[in-house]
């Protein structure tokens, strides 16, 4: 197994550049993370790609983001949150339902987002961790952390199409 | 594909963009939801988030633009010493806009020109609603009009049977509102005041036979309604199939074959039972309630308000349950669905199950799936019981109403009200829900047929490739002249770049290069099944543009590599493209073709019959029948597309004869994989990433030692190996 040993791999930033990586001495330009599993253990397995030829190569495997400098894991995190973005839902402020679509005006982590699901008994999955995600009609995910011990009665209300 | 919005007035205003190549909005940026908007004006791009300037990139001083796609969305770079730029974040619903918007600079980064987006807009652009797959109509805005244009000829065709069932239909429902009053007058007249006489015999009479028209104009009004339906359902589905096999490649491509068929078969009948069934009853419950509600007030202007005014109650109540039991079944149906898919899965892999000794944990799985579909179906049906009651207390509450305020006045004395009376307006309330409910399907009809007619005149309002009328033949030599063709099946994509060469007529032409280098494009330009972006392509030099796509066709022949053969005989087959062929010249052709033998080895010869796409023969045997069939056409030119590529050496040599007696008299064309097949081509065209490398016979392009000696070199070391 291609495990990589976090304490000779280390990242450097740009603005607006993805991030470049030194590991054993070596430079590998924008290089891109990949979750092994993003669901079940977002921040372990993580696998570390850079471009070559025409498609990527896999530098190896962090395998806990914690084994990361303080630093690292920041830059690591950051390119994370862009690759697996996945707006966390906070609060259903209103929601309505017309020719098959729900409506949800929602709060969210990443600012105020009207989501459109349409056939909403098949976009909506538990996940092993107690968490709810809601597929749009765009097919992008939104996330309810928790979502049995929510107080908010709209978001209760999706218990029903469960 | 819109790439080119309108410039935010907010930006405009500080910023002048006079002429500009792109401007999209997008909504991402450092993982927020923001306004945000691109310009791409001068060769540089400008990102502006909340309409202040943010970024700008000089398209120039880039490699290339590419999107990359993420969990939710992507983002847009430009690449440059291996590092990539990101321009902008974006969410899913702007990644097909983004993704052209790409390519489009891209080509301009590679050849120089700003490429535009031919696909289908995928969101409507008022609501951002996506469409639903092949249509551009928006349920929510309904900005289309005159959607149901196209059909109306389809219905005049029917004009009688359509006016003969609404007269049908006027006559049932009068004689319906007859039945009230009929009771009312048996009540009053003869129960309530105990006579019985011949009168009494004559309304019995009357209502008997009001019953027994009924059932008769019913059963006419069925005939007559099937006859419309089924009639319009053909004539409509005719002339859908009628479009689509006259529809250029180019346009039958935008659809995939499963959803072409499913216009052809469901949306058509959509239309066609919203057209003639729903709108008869819609009609139905209009004429009733217009009738019934004209009856009442002219009665009891009271009373009529007191069985009216529920009546919106009734449909908000009875559309919120209908919504809500929907769901249910809805979940129902994944559940169950779920557990049928758990057993299948289980089933199908019980040798894995066995292997792995896992039989426990697979009846654990499958024991939650069946309780799963047990807790829905009991939940379900409870709430079925529920909800039937429910309706009919709503139904019978106005009736309940009418109960009161009659038997009431009729106690006190205070009205002239009868009994008969309270009997006649309860069938009035009946009447006037029943056609309530009727009406309240309106608007889900309504949009069901705006969504299956927009499909559908996606595929009428296209234009046809050719004239089918027009069978004019045309004498050609067989020169074929390529001037500078651009070409991509996306335009922005090209996948054959500036392509110039001349074939001479009865020259033999080979075309070589690695896959996906455009050979099967630009034999498919020959054949005119696409038409270039730029640049023409001549026959005899004539424009093929100009030339009906009809009569140029009929001047190509066509052997590929997957040869479809139609049920039937092997004459039929071979006399395909040419009906009026003589046994002859059948004959001559399948020798030519080297067919001849095998066939006469068939128990019937020519009238052996093949299976659905030519089962019973072989590989070869296929080829060389659709050989002869092209060549029965008589064609000036001729294509043949790997035609021996998954053959055996054997019947590859066989196939090769044949088209060495062909290419003596036509211009022809060859793909061949093995390059050594193309070593009687008089010249060879070299393909390589879409553009013509090399162009010289086969000693020429040796000595040359370039492109093509590099592929021969390799595909030798291969054999070699």
């Amino acid at each position: 197994m291609d495990y990589l040993d976090c304490s000779k791999l280390h990242f450097t930033s740009e603005k607006d550049v993805l991030l470049s990586c030194y590991y054993n001495d070596e430079k590998y330009e924008s290089v891109k993370i990949y979750r092994c599993f993003p669901l079940s253990c977002p921040d372990k397995y993580l696998s570390i790609k850079y471009s070559f030829s025409d498609g990527e190569k896999e530098l190896g495997i962090i395998k806990d983001i914690n084994d990361l400098s303080k630093d690292d894991k920041e830059y690591v995190l950051h390119d994370l949150t862009m690759r697996y973005f996945m707006p966390e839902i906070k609060k259903i402020k209103k929601h309505t339902y017309r020719q098959k679509y729900y409506t949800f005006v929602c709060e969210t982590n990443c600012g105020d987002k009207t989501i459109r699901v349409k056939d909403i008994i098949y976009n909506l999955f538990t996940t092993k961790n107690g968490d709810l995600l809601i597929k749009d009609c765009d097919e992008s995910y939104y996330i309810i952390k928790d979502y049995q011990n929510k107080k908010d009665k709209n978001i209760k209300m999706l218990r029903s199409f469960l | 594909m819109n790439l080119k919005l309108d410039i935010p007035l907010k930006i405009q205003e500080k910023y002048h963009f006079v002429t500009y190549t792109y401007a999209i909005s997008f909504d991402l940026h450092d993982n927020h939801y923001v306004d945000g908007f691109l310009v791409v004006a001068n060769d540089i791009i400008y990102v502006f988030i909340d309409n202040v300037l943010t970024k700008q990139y000089r398209i120039n001083e880039y490699e290339s633009i590419k999107v990359q796609a993420t969990y939710s969305g992507g983002y847009l770079y430009a690449l440059k010493d291996k590092k990539e730029h990101i321009i902008i974040e974006f969410s899913k619903h702007y990644y097909d806009k983004i993704a052209s918007l790409a390519l489009g600079i891209d080509l301009y980064l590679q050849d120089g020109f700003y490429g535009e987006s031919d696909m289908m807009e995928k969101h409507c652009s008022i609501c951002q609603t996506p469409f639903i797959e092949g249509s551009t109509y928006c349920a929510y805005c309904n900005k289309k009009k005159n959607i149901i244009k196209n059909f109306l000829p389809f219905l005049l065709k029917y004009k009688w049977w359509i006016i003969l069932q609404l007269f049908i239909t006027l006559l049932v429902v009068l004689l319906s509102t007859i039945r009230p009053s009929l009771y009312q007058k048996i009540v009053d007249d003869f129960i309530d005041a105990k006579v019985f006489n011949s009168s009494f015999v004559l309304f019995v009479f009357f209502l008997l036979l009001i019953f027994f028209l009924n059932s008769v104009l019913g059963f006419f009004k069925g005939i007559v309604s099937f006859n419309v339906t089924y009639g319009f359902i053909h004539d409509l589905r005719v002339k859908v199939y009628d479009k689509v096999q006259h529809m250029s490649l180019q346009s039958a491509n935008k659809r995939t074959t499963g959803g072409l068929i499913s216009r052809i078969s469901n949306d058509v009948t959509t239309i066609s039972n919203v057209m003639t069934s729903s709108f008869t009853y819609i009609i139905f419950a209009m004429i009733q309630f217009i009738i019934i509600a004209v009856l009442m007030i002219y009665q009891n202007v009271l009373l009529t308000l007191i069985v009216i005014l529920p009546a919106p109650i009734v449909v908000i109540i009875c559309n919120r349950l209908w919504q809500v039991i929907g769901i249910k079944y809805q979940k129902n149906w994944k559940y169950v669905s779920s557990s049928n898919n758990t057993l299948h899965d289980i089933l199908s892999g019980i040798k894995v199950v066995k292997t792995y000794g896992t039989e426990n944990k697979e009846v654990e799985r499958f024991n939650k799936a069946s309780k799963d579909v047990k807790d829905i179906n009991t939940y379900t049906e409870k709430f079925w019981s529920t909800y039937t009651p429910i309706i009919n207390f709503i139904f019978g509450f106005s009736q309940v109403i009418i109960y009161y305020f009659i038997s009431k006045s009729i106690v006190d004395g205070s009205t002239v009200f009868t009994i008969g009376d309270l009997i006649k307006w309860t069938s009035y309330a009946s009447m006037i829900y029943t056609s309530v409910n009727m009406l309240a399907s309106l608007p889900r009809r309504l949009n069901e047929l705006a969504i299956s007619a927009d499909k559908i005149n996606d595929i009428l309002n296209e234009k046809d490739e050719f004239d089918s009328s027009f069978k004019e033949n045309i004498e050609t030599k067989g020169e074929v002249v390529f001037d500078k063709v651009r070409f991509g099946y996306i335009s922005f994509a090209p996948v054959l770049k500036e392509i110039s060469f001349k074939i001479n007529p009865k020259e033999t032409i080979g075309i070589v290069g690695y896959s996906g280098s455009g050979k099967t494009t630009l034999v498919n330009l020959i054949m005119k099944l696409y038409s270039p972006n730029h640049g023409k392509i001549y026959l005899d030099g004539q424009d093929i543009s100009k030339i009906d796509s009809y009569a140029y066709r009929k001047q190509i022949g066509a052997v590929l590599q997957e040869t479809l053969l139609f049920s039937g005989t092997i004459l039929e087959n071979i006399k395909y493209g040419n009906e009026n062929a003589s046994l002859n010249d059948v004959i001559r052709v399948a020798k030519m073709a080297k067919a001849h033998d095998f066939i006469m080895k068939k128990e019937f010869g020519y009238d052996s019959k093949l299976g659905k796409q030519g089962e019973g023969l072989s590989g070869g045997e296929k080829q060389r029948i659709a050989i002869a069939r092209a060549l029965l056409a008589n064609p000036s030119i001729f294509i043949f597309d790997e035609a021996t590529s998954s053959l055996d050496t054997i019947t590859e040599k066989e196939i090769q004869d044949a088209i060495a007696n062909i290419s003596k008299t036509k211009t022809t064309f060859i793909i061949a994989h093995r390059l050594s097949t193309l070593q009687n081509a008089n010249r060879l065209i070299v393909l390589n990433r879409g553009k013509m490398v090399e162009f010289g016979s086969h000693e020429q392009l040796l000595a040359k030692k370039g492109y093509y000696y590099s592929l021969v070199k390799a595909q030798y070391m291969n054999y070699e190996k």
